[in-house]
């Protein structure tokens, strides 16, 4: 449903370069919150939902020099996701960690089995660990996300050829880690 | 509608992997599906993206070619207010770190600029409070300006300068640049001076000849005429008036005496 709506909403506002930069804004929220709340999602960041409002009110200030419609809103709403991500594992670089243990909060746990009976999504946002950094930020910005190659390239700073093979690689690396899991939960 | 989206998603994952030559796996495609379901969730909007919406809300949600002109005059007036509150938020989240980072590079560098302006100028300041370097500027200062100043009239200067050298041998040799103006009052001096006991003469000599000159050379000719005036300035007031009285006197007698003999 959201898919249908943001792609007519994005034919819709494909000609609206001098629109009404409110409309242009709830426009974008409605289209474009989920997937940049499941980019953020895939890519472990903490508390996506806080980041994702941090995104859109970034977003809103910069709606006046924006061009290209719904399409260059939807490549500057990622941006500013991507730095955001960025800046939360440069975060998590500085931080020391020094948590003490407390065994409520330890993640050494089987998974839920509710989880793993409906299929539910929480399992889907640790899909993508243990692949490799750029892997995994072309597989959100692709799949979760929903962009182009175009734009991921611009987003990442590659050209388009080093995103298909960065896509590629990583999917083949997706299936060998899928395979062992598949594997780990049949054992 | 949910069954579009749906068939939409799964033609999206069977395209990905019809790119990557992976078309016919089994167990990836379940697996990006179940990625992809990620986005679909939309969150609740906080409340300051939420006041934003109720701006575009009351324009008129979806009208964007036929949106009245009544609902739009206060979407307009609420979008000058809203960027600078958005900004504020901005700026103070910990989300905009690069910005922090870059305004902390600028500060540091202009922190760094106004520390080495600061020393150049405290050095340049230290250095020339230096005494040395101050005397050396004066030194050349008159240097030049005798040099301008004794270039045009020369001819006229060496004429008054001659007559001092006989009146004053030891003080007129270092102050003669800048004692050149005054040279007739040095050349006056010595005339009053051997009225005077001998001891006062050294005394007086130095004074009017190096005032106008310099006065850190004060105790440099007064160490000078201690050993030498007591025989100079003897001679001194003597040369100028023996000879004078006697080049009139002598031919008077040189011819009188001819006058017994015969």
């Amino acid at each position: 449903m959201l898919d249908t709506l943001a792609q007519a909403e994005t034919e819709e506002f494909e000609n609206t370069a001098g629109a009404d930069p409110a409309v242009l804004f709830a426009a974008a929220y409605r289209s474009f919150a989920g997937p940049v709340q499941g980019y953020l999602k895939a890519r472990g960041v903490d508390d996506p939902e806080a980041v994702t409002q941090d995104v859109f009110l970034a977003f809103y200030p910069r709606i006046e020099s924006l061009t290209g419609g719904l399409q260059g809103a939807k490549s500057l709403i990622f941006s500013i996701a991507h730095a955001r991500m960025v800046d939360h594992y440069r975060r998590l670089e500085r931080r020391p960690h020094l948590t003490p243990y407390d065994p409520h909060d330890d993640a050494r746990t089987s998974p839920s089995a509710e989880e793993d009976a409906a299929g539910i999504t929480g399992g889907a946002a640790a899909m993508l660990e243990g692949l490799a950094d750029e892997h995994q930020e072309v597989l959100a910005l692709r799949i979760v996300a929903d962009l182009s190659i175009e734009q991921v390239a611009a987003i990442m700073g590659k050209s388009t050829g080093a995103i298909k093979q960065l896509q590629r690689r990583a999917l083949q690396n997706l299936k060998a880690q899928t395979l062992k899991r598949n594997q780990a939960n049949h054992e | 509608m949910s069954d579009i989206a749906g068939s939409r998603s799964e033609g999206f994952v069977d395209q990905l992997l019809l790119e990557a030559d992976l078309d016919d796996d089994g167990q990836l495609r379940p697996a990006l599906l179940q990625l992809r379901a990620l986005g679909t969730e939309v969150p609740e909007p906080s409340a300051a993206v939420a006041a934003l919406l109720g701006g575009a809300h009351a324009a008129g949600p979806g009208e964007t070619s036929a949106a009245p002109a009544d609902p739009a005059e206060p979407a307009a007036a609420d979008s000058p207010a809203a960027p600078v509150n958005v900004r504020a938020g901005t700026t103070g989240s910990p989300g905009d770190e690069l910005a922090a980072r870059r305004r902390a590079k600028r500060r540091a560098a202009l922190t760094a600029l106004t520390l080495g302006v600061t020393l150049t100028a405290g050095g340049a300041v230290a250095a020339a409070s230096d005494q040395g370097i101050r005397d050396s500027f004066t030194h050349l200062n008159h240097a030049v300006t005798s040099f301008v100043t004794g270039s045009g009239p020369a001819g006229q200067r060496q004429a008054p300068v001659p007559p001092t050298q006989p009146g004053e041998p030891a003080a007129p040799a270092p102050v003669s640049p800048a004692a050149v103006p005054t040279a007739p009052v040095p050349a006056e001096a010595p005339a009053g001076v051997p009225a005077s006991d001998a001891p006062a003469v050294p005394e007086g000599v130095p004074s009017p000849a190096v005032t106008p000159g310099k006065p850190a050379g004060v105790p440099a000719p007064g160490s000078l005429p201690t050993a030498v005036p007591t025989e100079v300035t003897d001679r001194l007031p003597q040369r100028p008036q023996v000879p004078l009285p006697e080049v009139p006197q002598l031919p008077l007698p040189t011819t009188l005496p001819a006058a017994p003999h015969q």
